[in-house]
């Protein structure tokens, strides 16, 4: 499988903020990508990189083959973008605005726009200005799509959408990946992105925490659930060999996510005195997101540092 | 579906049909409002004057010709890349596959060739009037600063966020570098024709500038669209360093622990003033610079320059908070909508007025001209107020900026031109009767303001609550309703001041009000001018006493220089002589500029003073002080109907009346008809008019009314406020005229004026035989 884009090592600062802090990853063709990550993480960062928008401090980037910042025109030819704020001109008319893009792309744009119009039900004589919020994100999304891109690369576009077109918009995505065209995505709608998406990103205040395909993500994550006689009394040693993600623990139950978890541990916990009931389930994309946003590693070093709650485990 | 059935444009069409749909509205209105302008001075000319003496009207008409497509390149700077960035649709353009160097060459054809043709039907009509090398000469300084406006604020726009502060500090860039280069130019340019100039030194330092401007800011502008389109979208310039926000920050958190919290006044206060203190201190900046240039120029550039700039710091009042909608962040807290209106007025106003009142003060000291500093002050609001009005009704910085400057230029000519017509048919001089009506003008001025003002209270409510407000409609009516109703209200209530009006309520039959003025003010005397003018003097009393004031109206009252007369012989009137004649050499020194209307309005005084001061010299029997001053007088018309001579006709004829009127001792006082023949001007319109005007009263064709006050009356006597209304009043005279005409060729009338008791110019009718 070829990679569509290559994020090699890039770090981006804005003054003395790390944007982007060394984020290397990998998007083969033919997926539906999703990149996780909570507001100010450096997702639009990360996509404005890709289309050449911004100046990287260190590392490249490689989209469909190309380097942003030397080719932008030919990965504008080739690549479909929808940003979180579409800025289209609000005197045009949806007709008119198509109209006008069609003169930068191959011909068939504009039956294809049309088609797109005609599908998410837009009037083709109102002015953009007209419009509301959902109908000119859907008009930026017909006008991204109608050429028929090989890589499409959406800031948020589902922001804005009724239910139904979105679960629409995102099963066409899924359409496209089947085609062997490439969709990169970053999104809030983390339920709806885990139905559409074969690979996951999630990015955590500027770094990278985790870049995999969605099912091997979740098929190496377990949620465990144990309930403790004893809350004061130590975890069995077999806890040691778990790279736990995320954990809360409330009286005498501790919530966890983790990594590693095989049978031969279960069976080692479930000899363990001190645990009377041990539930054990693959996590949804939420439930990843939240670990690896909110890793155990930092509520480790609050605890170190006193400022953890002695009963009432927060997460960090 | 229809559109999927459409044809695919080219790259090249659609870009420029995009921008030029950007611009088009620009155009519209820009040259639609400036061919306007030019139709309405050609009406009024063709109406009011011989259309042989509209050649050196064209000047007027270049002007505007030449002046429209700079301001079309403003235009399109602002909404092409000023409002394109902040509007977010440069975003989107920047993400189709089209090149920068694609989209910047499409918006300079738009704006380049756009302007230029658009800006082609205004040639028409100067076209007709001026001589191909006057047009030469101004289309190639027009093309030159066309160019260099249209770079400079390409490129301010690119590298500031703010439109309106981009477009200021490259008209500010652009005056500072040319203040010592084209100022000069522009002094030997019409009588150099601009290429031909003897002096080199000036043109060579303009040539020089205007080549490095053009060069450097087309280097520049390049790679600032290049680094804008691609990777510097985001990129921020700031000048300093944004530390506002910490300070603002700290201050709120002394205060918190103060008090409570901070007060919705004070919150609303800090926040005006870090919307609009930078942009408010470039334009005072521009506002100060463009002064000290201008002020320079013995014209009223400076003021216009200055209101100009009261206007821009109008828009800037709501303009922060219409950037993305941010009012909506004030409106969905509850605001009260007055008190947002009035914060930012008071920020603005605070910084506005106290500017413009140390320069009215100052311009008054420099020039000694007191008198008009409330009419300053007056229209200093009025522009404040309709900058503000738009700048709330208007989204856009641009739509703004150049809808209140349409509006206040449009304004300030229609006043003009209705102030002018007014006076007009008032007596012979503004400077007599016109005070009167101008001091009933200033009175009811601050209305003009105040509708404004009101507006922009009563609008809030609307602008902030309603998605669509609809407010540039309002703001049409608004402007134009506060703008025409000063002059409405002096027209209507100005019989108010009326001091001493007996008759004026007491209708008599329009018959018995006729009376014929002669024989008692007719006496025929011999005829001086052998073969074609014979000498006719009739000296009225309404002459007379208008003689009088128009010599004392600048250097005391009649009384004051008739006693002098009689206690010091001639003495006073060669002091009054001496200035004069320091004034006609100075205006002969200065004569190689365009004559600026001050300079226009003392050339005129100078030679209906000089005929005046003649006519009391010859009657007070200073035969050698009479002579001089027709002599000067006769240099003086000379001089005028050369340099000046549609503006001057009024003046010149009303002193070739005087000569006309002298009786036969004047004549021989000053050495008999052939020297008297010497003091006529030679062969003229207003010559062969005011010869035409004697003969037909000698020949007895002429029947004077003379309407007393009571023979005003109209038939609408009942509502007294149409007395004084001009255009009623006006209409009613000439029906009066057509209605007693009794088969005569020629009426003229003599309709009183109601103000100072005097009578109006003659209103004069010919009818076919």
């Amino acid at each position: 499988m070829s990679e569509v884009i290559s994020v090699n090592n890039v770090s981006k600062r804005f003054g003395k903020k790390t944007v982007l802090d060394n984020i290397s990853l990998k998007v083969p063709s033919g997926v539906v990508f999703a990149l996780l990550g909570e507001n100010g993480a450096g997702k639009s960062t990360l996509i404005r990189s890709m289309l050449g928008y911004t100046k990287l401090n260190s590392g490249s980037i490689s989209v469909c083959g190309l380097d942003p910042l030397k080719k932008p025109l030919e990965i504008r030819r080739q690549v479909g973008y929808v940003s979180d704020a579409p800025g289209l001109y609000e005197w045009m008319t949806v007709a008119q605005a198509g109209w006008y893009a069609s003169g930068f792309y191959p011909d068939g744009f504009l039956r294809n726009y049309a088609a797109r119009i005609n599908e998410f039900q837009l009037p083709a004589d109102s002015k953009i200005r007209d419009l509301s919020k959902g109908m000119r994100a859907k008009v930026a999304l017909s006008l991204a799509m109608a050429f028929d891109p090989e890589l499409l690369i959406m800031d948020e576009p589902t922001s804005g959408l009724d239910p139904l077109v979105r679960r629409s918009f995102l099963e066409s995505m899924i359409d496209r990946a089947a085609a062997g065209q490439t969709v990169f995505l970053s999104s809030h709608q983390i339920q709806e992105v885990e139905r559409v998406a074969d690979w996951v990103a999630i990015l955590h205040q500027g770094k990278l925490q985790i870049v995999s395909p969605l099912e091997e993500l979740k098929s190496s994550v377990t949620i465990l659930d144990l309930s403790l006689r004893d809350p004061l009394l130590a975890l069995p040693d077999e806890m040691e060999q778990l790279e736990i993600l995320h954990r809360i623990q409330k009286g005498r139950t501790i919530h966890m996510m983790v990594r590693g978890f095989t049978s031969a541990i279960e069976l080692g916990l479930s000899k363990h005195a001190n645990l009377f009931e041990i539930k054990a389930m693959r996590p949804n994309l939420e439930e990843l997101y939240l670990g690896f946003t909110q890793p155990y590693e930092s509520i480790q070093a609050r605890e170190r540092n006193g400022q953890g709650k002695s009963n009432q485990t927060e997460v960090a | 579906m229809q559109l999927a059935n459409q044809n695919k444009p080219s790259l090249w069409g659609s870009l420029l049909w995009k921008d030029f749909q950007q611009v088009k509205l620009a155009f519209l209105v820009l040259v639609g409002g400036a061919l306007c302008l030019q139709l309405l001075f050609l009406t009024i000319a063709l109406l009011t004057i011989d259309h042989k003496q509209l050649g050196p009207l064209s000047t007027s008409f270049l002007g505007i010709a030449s002046g429209t497509p700079i301001l079309l390149a403003v235009a399109c700077s602002g909404m092409l890349i000023g409002h394109e960035r902040q509007s977010g649709n440069w975003a989107w353009s920047s993400s189709l596959p089209v090149s920068w160097k694609k989209s910047l060459c499409s918006k300079l054809i738009v704006a380049t060739l756009g302007s230029l043709c658009a800006s082609l039907p205004l040639g028409i009509i100067p076209a007709i009037f001026a001589t191909v090398d006057v047009l030469a000469s101004y289309f190639s300084l027009t093309l030159l600063i066309f160019f260099q406006v249209i770079v400079l604020c390409f490129l301010a726009t690119l590298l500031m966020r703010d439109t309106l502060v981009a477009l200021l500090v490259a008209g500010t860039v652009l005056t500072v570098l040319h203040s010592f280069s084209l100022i000069p130019v522009l002094h030997s340019w019409p009588m150099n024709r601009f290429g031909i100039s003897p002096d080199a030194a000036p043109r060579f330092w303009f040539s020089f500038l205007s080549t490095s401007v053009l060069t450097v800011g087309l280097g520049l502008l390049v790679s600032a669209f290049r680094w804008r389109w691609t990777y510097g979208q985001m990129t921020k310039i700031a000048f300093w360093k944004e530390r506002a926000s910490t300070v603002v920050t700290g201050h709120f958190r002394y205060r918190e622990s103060a008090s409570a919290r901070p007060s919705e006044w004070w919150m609303m206060i800090v926040h005006s003033l870090r919307n609009n203190f930078v942009m408010g201190l470039l334009v005072l900046a521009n506002m100060a610079i463009c002064t000290i240039l201008f002020l320079r120029m013995d014209d009223e550039l400076h003021l216009f320059f200055v209101l100009l700039a009261l206007l821009a710091l109008g828009v800037t009042t709501f303009q922060s908070d219409q950037m993305l909608g941010r009012f909506r962040f004030l409106a969905d807290r509850g605001i009260a909508p007055w008190k947002l209106v009035l914060s930012r007025l008071v920020v603005s106003l605070g910084m506005a007025f106290p500017a413009y009142l140390v320069f009215l003060i100052a311009l008054a000291f420099s020039q000694g001209q007191f008198d008009r500093l409330m009419l300053g002050l007056f229209a200093g609001a009025i522009a404040f107020s309709l900058g503000a009005l738009a700048s709330m009704c208007f989204r856009s910085q641009v739509m703004a900026i150049g809808a209140a400057i349409l509006v206040g230029v449009f304004s300030f000519i229609i006043n003009g031109i209705l102030y002018s017509w007014v006076l007009h048919d008032q007596q012979m001089l503004t400077q007599v009767n016109g005070g009167a009506f101008e001091n009933i003008l200033l009175l009811f001025l601050p209305i003009g303001a105040f509708i404004l003002l009101v507006s922009i209270f009563w609008m809030a409510r609307r602008w902030l609550v309603l998605d669509k407000p609809n407010l540039e409609v309002h703001f049409l009516w608004v402007s134009v309703l506060a703008s025409l109703s000063p002059f409405c209200f002096a027209c209507t209530f100005g019989f108010l001041s009326i001091p001493y009006a007996p008759e004026i309520s007491k209708p008599v039959e329009s018959s018995q009000a006729i009376e014929h003025i002669a024989p008692e003010y007719l006496s025929i005397t011999d005829p001086l001018l052998a073969g074609d003018m014979p000498g006719i003097a009739i000296l009225s009393r309404y002459q007379s006493e208008t003689m009088h004031m128009i010599a004392g109206s600048a250097n005391g009252s009649i009384s004051t220089i008739r006693n002098e007369l009689k206690e010091k012989g001639d003495q006073p009137i060669r002091e009054l002589l001496e200035p004069i004649l320091g004034e006609l050499d100075r205006l002969q020194n200065e004569a190689k500029v365009p004559m600026s209307y001050g300079l226009k309005n003392k050339l005129n005084l100078l030679i209906v003073r000089t005929a005046a001061l003649a006519t009391i010299a010859l009657e007070e029997k200073e035969a050698e002080l009479g002579l001089r001053l027709w002599k000067l007088n006769r240099e003086l018309q000379d001089f005028a109907s050369k340099v000046n001579a549609l503006d001057s006709q009024g003046a010149r004829k009303t002193a070739m009346f005087l000569l006309l009127d002298l009786k036969s001792e004047g004549v021989q006082l000053i050495g008999g008809a052939e020297i008297y023949r010497s003091l006529v001007p030679s062969v003229s319109d207003e010559r062969a008019e005011s010869i035409q005007y004697s003969l037909a009263r000698e020949q007895n064709t002429l029947q004077h009314l003379r309407l007393t006050s009571s023979s005003a009356i109209t038939p609408m006597h009942w509502l007294a406020v149409t007395r004084f209304f001009p255009p009623l009043l006006w209409l009613y005279e000439r029906e009066m005229v057509i209605d007693h005409r009794n088969q005569r060729a020629y009426f003229a009338l003599l309709p009183k004026n109601y103000l100072t008791g005097e009578v109006r110019r003659q209103l004069e009718l010919r009818f076919p035989q």
